[in-house]
């Protein structure tokens, strides 16, 4: 008998495609807390990311044939949820964040990033709860990298978007932080 | 803020759908029959967007479009007329299309969009130009299913272009595909850059009298692919 629990989400994968429901319900257990906790995060509801999470535990079932057990099942999940957390967010229309966005326009790119402000004042904060503010374009890949603790990889695959506009975004981010953290904190 | 779920709920859930069979998983053919419609439609439309684009190159080079413009706003309808819409639009859709079903591919998101797109439109640009400078419109052209896909229109209520075949006194006479030869009263004046000989390639703006076309204006386009006629013929008309 196989033991679920020593099995890279890659293999329960190809178990799940072979018919093993046990192998889903093993994905569904390892994936649950964390896909909810980064929905919350884009869509800021509990209800609606829980609505989140168990559509994209749907759709990655109803999809698991067009998974490619090679690839990394993480990014392929995450992929899924983001999709069904900007669907939620599009049917919102929510384009801002309800911060003054001047405060981002003189940005400069030498400007310290969120990391070399809280060194430089020797100040801990919640990265995270700054991150509300941000415009999504930033606020996904930030969240992604510190939250879930992606590598750019992961993101570009999660994001769908080139590796390097993941850094370019998270290095603005993190300075879009700094700027942030001096307007409420400074 | 709780950030951990209630757990098992949506596990049972989604479990108990699974097994009582409202959630089933798609087939593996269903995505590999996607997958070969999606290779198939991509090679389509960029074989569709190169040929159109071609398509245009060619019609463009057959017609004197940019010397309509010459003529001022008499010049516009003409233009808009002989303007290759359907191919541009159709390369356009192609095109669009195109970017559309290789963005289904996994290696396109690890490109810039702005350079994908970049990528597509400039491959399938040079491909037209290619396929253009190859010849193949020309064997198109003569093949029947795609013939009438190559019919320009060289004469109107209001202008006509062709190529002088004879030369007398106020008239010339034109060679126009289709029409065969027109007698044209020449307008009072003539540009002093222009000057009429046989085998020059004239677009008039005017209107007709009967059988003959009167020309208040002239241009001397240069159509790189007009349609030579198998004998010229060089005769009299009037």
């Amino acid at each position: 008998m196989v033991t679920m629990a020593s099995e890279t989400d890659e293999q329960l994968a190809h178990f799940t495609q072979k018919g093993d429901n046990n192998a889903f319900a093993e994905i569904m257990h390892r994936y649950e807390d964390k896909l909810f906790r980064y929905a919350k995060k884009l869509i800021t509801d509990e209800h609606e990311a829980k609505d989140v999470v168990q559509n994209a535990f749907m759709k990655a079932y109803k999809n698991m044939q067009s998974f490619d057990i090679k690839r990394k099942f993480s990014s392929w999940i995450y992929r899924i949820t983001h999709n069904e957390a900007m669907n939620v967010l599009r049917k919102r229309k929510r384009t801002t964040n309800g911060i003054d966005k001047t405060v981002f326009e003189s940005i400069q790119d030498d400007a310290p990033t969120i990391e070399e402000k809280i060194e430089q004042e020797d100040v801990k904060i919640e990265i995270t709860a700054l991150l509300d503010f941000l415009p999504d374009d930033y606020k996904e890949p930030l969240l992604l990298f510190y939250s879930e603790e992606k590598s750019y990889g992961e993101i570009s695959d999660i994001l769908r978007m080139p590796t390097g506009t993941v850094g370019t975004r998270i290095n603005r981010g993190k300075k879009m932080l700094a700027a942030l953290y001096e307007q409420h904190y400074g | 803020m709780n950030n951990i779920m209630d757990n098992n709920d949506i596990q049972q859930s989604i479990l108990q759908k699974i097994n009582q069979g409202e959630i089933k998983m798609r087939p593996r053919y269903y995505f590999i029959f996607g997958s070969i419609l999606i290779t198939i439609g991509t090679i389509g439309v960029i074989i569709a967007g190169t040929f159109f684009v071609s398509h245009a190159i060619f019609m463009s080079q057959r017609s004197p479009l940019i010397s309509f413009l010459g003529f001022g706003p008499q010049g516009i309808s003409p233009f808009l007329q002989t303007f290759p819409w359907l191919s541009v639009i159709v390369a356009t859709l192609s095109i669009v299309l195109g970017i559309l079903f290789l963005r289904h591919y996994d290696f396109s998101y690890k490109t810039d969009s702005k350079t994908f797109v970049l990528i597509v439109v400039g491959t399938v640009l040079t491909m037209g130009i290619i396929t253009n400078l190859s010849g193949l419109n020309e064997q198109f052209e003569t093949f029947e299913p795609t013939h009438g896909l190559y019919n320009f229109k060289y004469d109107d209520d209001a202008w006509i272009a062709g190529v002088v075949t004879n030369i007398e006194p106020n008239f010339v006479t034109i060679f126009i595909p289709d029409r065969d030869l027109v007698v044209v009263k020449i307008p009072n004046f003539i540009p002093p850059h222009i000057i009429i000989r046989p085998e020059l390639q004239v677009t008039f703006i005017g209107e007709w009298d009967g059988e003959i076309f009167i020309a208040d204006k002239i241009q001397t386009p240069q159509f790189q692919r007009f349609p030579k006629p198998s004998v010229l013929p060089m005769r009299h008309v009037r």
